[in-house]
């Protein structure tokens, strides 16, 4: 297996695991919404200005 | 000085200073490790705004509200359609799209530095849901940084050691990519305005 294959396996894995986790937040009280999450998040003051500066900075990598 | 010494001390804004400096090693444009480490500054700032309350600089001076309705009505649909058609006509990282983007960009950190949060102030944290994402996008940044140091250079990409950059640039190469891209950028922070 190459260091491509192991690389590529691992976002599938991670983003697998995402998924999952994001279907057991929608259908159980056990996990917290990403959603949520990141509302809590947005009630912060440094939370909310970091959350931003990531959403642009994200924005500026991938296209800007 | 004491209280200048705890403003330094929000790990928040040092972890937007060291993704800054990533991105600079690893051959990012300025305006990329700029608006991190303006993010950073503006939560110094903040923090600073905060232990100068008592001479009446304590709360930011804008309310959310007004932009909060705007982007929760129609208004909003017909100029951000308009830009998520015309702006992918420009390859990425051009001046074009970096100047839409960046000016976006911008406006929303502005926004948030200047406003105050409208959620209940000192909701219980969901900590169990804060452990699991976290960790969730802690691996997959590690992952990303495993195979940004996998690369023979950290601003040279490799077929061997994929970054997402890496893996997106065939769908980001296409018009239809690109307008979906930025579709989803922009309903991002469109949700995330409508959840301060």
């Amino acid at each position: 297996m190459s260091n491509r294959d192991i690389t590529l396996l691992g976002y599938a894995l991670i983003v697998s695991v995402g998924l999952i986790l994001g279907v057991v937040s929608h259908q159980t009280r056990f996990l917290a919404r990403v959603g949520d999450v990141f509302e809590w998040i947005l009630g912060t003051r440094s939370g909310r200005i970091a959350l931003f500066a990531a959403w642009a900075w994200l924005g500026l990598h991938f296209l800007g | 000085m004491r209280s200048l010494l705890t403003v330094l001390r929000d790990p928040v804004a040092w972890v937007l200073v060291i993704a800054g400096v990533v991105e600079l090693l690893s051959g990012g444009t300025a305006a990329r490790g700029a608006i991190l480490f303006a993010g950073a500054a503006l939560i110094l700032a903040d923090r600073v705004r905060i232990s100068l309350g008592s001479i009446g600089a304590a709360t930011p001076p804008l309310p959310a509200a007004p932009l909060q309705r705007a982007v929760a009505s129609t208004r909003w649909i017909a100029p951000v359609l308009i830009a998520a058609l015309v702006v992918p006509f420009f390859e990425v990282h051009t001046m074009p799209t970096t100047a839409v983007v960046g000016f976006a960009g911008v406006l929303a950190v502005g926004w948030a530095w200047l406003t105050e949060p409208g959620g209940p102030a000192g909701a219980a944290a969901p900590w169990r849901g804060l452990l699991v994402w976290g960790g969730v996008f802690l691996a997959l940044g590690l992952w990303e940084l495993r195979a940004l140091l996998g690369q023979p250079s950290l601003d040279e990409t490799s077929y061997d050691s994929p970054t997402i950059s890496y893996l997106l640039e065939p769908v980001l190469d296409t018009y239809a990519g690109r307008a979906g891209a930025l579709g989803l950028w922009i309903l991002a922070g469109r949700s995330l305005i409508k959840r301060s």
